[in-house]
């Protein structure tokens, strides 16, 4: 019998869980904070030796993620027009790829410790659209694996710039 | 689609395949194969004069068009990814040719999306499916909404005395 209540009790605070779960988060949903963001391609620094689907597959992966970080309402493809009113509500996204290291498996095999990692430096600025005024300037730098292809590396970039900017906008709110 | 002063009416003469593909309705070549039903300047063309229709801006033959589209389509479907997902591509130019004076602008647009990967044959079309006509949509917002075919249309469109007005509006 005794077993019986505690299946009961640990049943009962189990549904209780499980309902109060999604009004913990509805409570994290949040009304974006600007209109529309637009990414532009990143250009590539002299000396960067990248593939060029590399640059279309960054762009892709980095508008993917700043969909799922929900900074706008909209995320717009580059050279869009935005309605004038919605322009200081509206944030673009350029930057160049400064640094690009190809690594070593050789070194990442036998060392091992970090030694021979492929890695990507980028700088990265947002802009407000309407006065072209500068929200902030951040550095990303990846390392990866060189046994994994560069474009696996434009994912974790992505994903990595897009936290940024978030931590950026945030901070210049303040 | 972006709203203009006075509304030109555009018409597609034609839709070329630049893409260079032999098998263009060839999406996925592993896992047995994923062909599109119809071939890519097909889809483009229905898709495009669906979105200019919708936003009546589609003239009714070529005759009385204000505004003239030569479509080059470039890349249709899938490009290479990370190998984790799928990364759907479309991307065409338009020649834009104002019939009267005979004066051309190009205008660019790409579109691209990225879909999860698969291990069943059954989500794998499914999510490539969603992938391919995700990037179309985005490539056709790209160009319907872009400053390139607002600056064409202006360009083109001023001696007939009618400028495009900005807020876009799809």
């Amino acid at each position: 019998m005794e077993d019986f209540a505690m299946r009961l009790r640990v049943g009962l605070a189990m549904v209780a869980l499980v309902l109060a779960c999604p009004v913990l988060a509805a409570g994290k949903d949040k009304t974006p904070q600007y209109k529309t963001v637009e990414a532009k391609h990143f250009a590539q620094a002299e000396g960067v030796e990248l593939d060029p689907t590399f640059g279309d597959y960054f762009y892709a992966e980095l508008r993917q993620e700043l969909k799922k970080a929900k900074l706008a309402k909209d995320v717009i493809g580059e050279g869009e027009t935005v309605d004038d009113a919605d322009a200081p509500q509206s944030i673009v996204i350029s930057g160049t790829i400064t640094e690009y290291n190809k690594g070593s498996v050789v070194k990442s095999v036998l060392i091992g410790f970090g030694a021979g990692l492929r890695s990507l430096k980028i700088d990265a600025d947002v802009q407000r659209r309407g006065d072209k005024q500068s929200l902030g300037v951040l550095h990303v730098h990846v390392k990866l694996d060189p046994r994994w292809k560069p474009n696996v590396m434009a994912k974790t970039a992505a994903r990595q710039t897009v936290k940024e900017v978030k931590d950026e906008l945030k901070k210049s709110a303040q | 689609m972006q709203k203009f002063a006075r509304s030109p009416k555009f018409w597609i003469s034609e839709v070329i395949d630049r893409s260079a593909n032999p098998q263009p309705e060839m999406v996925l070549k592993t896992r047995g194969g994923i062909f599109l039903d119809r071939q890519p300047i097909l889809i483009v063309r229905e898709a495009l004069e669906q979105s200019l229709k919708a936003a009546n801006l589609l003239a009714s033959d070529a005759s009385s068009a204000d505004l003239v589209l030569k479509i080059y389509v470039f890349q249709f479907g899938l490009a290479e990814g990370s190998q984790l997902d799928f990364f759907g591509k479309v991307e065409f130019a338009a020649v834009v040719k104002n019939p009267r004076s005979g004066d051309t602008v190009e205008v660019k647009a790409a579109g691209t999306s990225i879909a999860k990967g698969a291990a069943r044959k059954k989500n794998l079309e499914k999510n490539v499916q969603e992938d391919i006509e995700e990037s179309l949509r985005d490539a056709l917002r790209n160009f319907l909404r872009g400053q390139q075919l607002k600056d064409a249309v202006g360009d083109l469109w001023k001696d007939e005395g009618a400028a495009p007005a900005a807020p876009p509006n799809l």
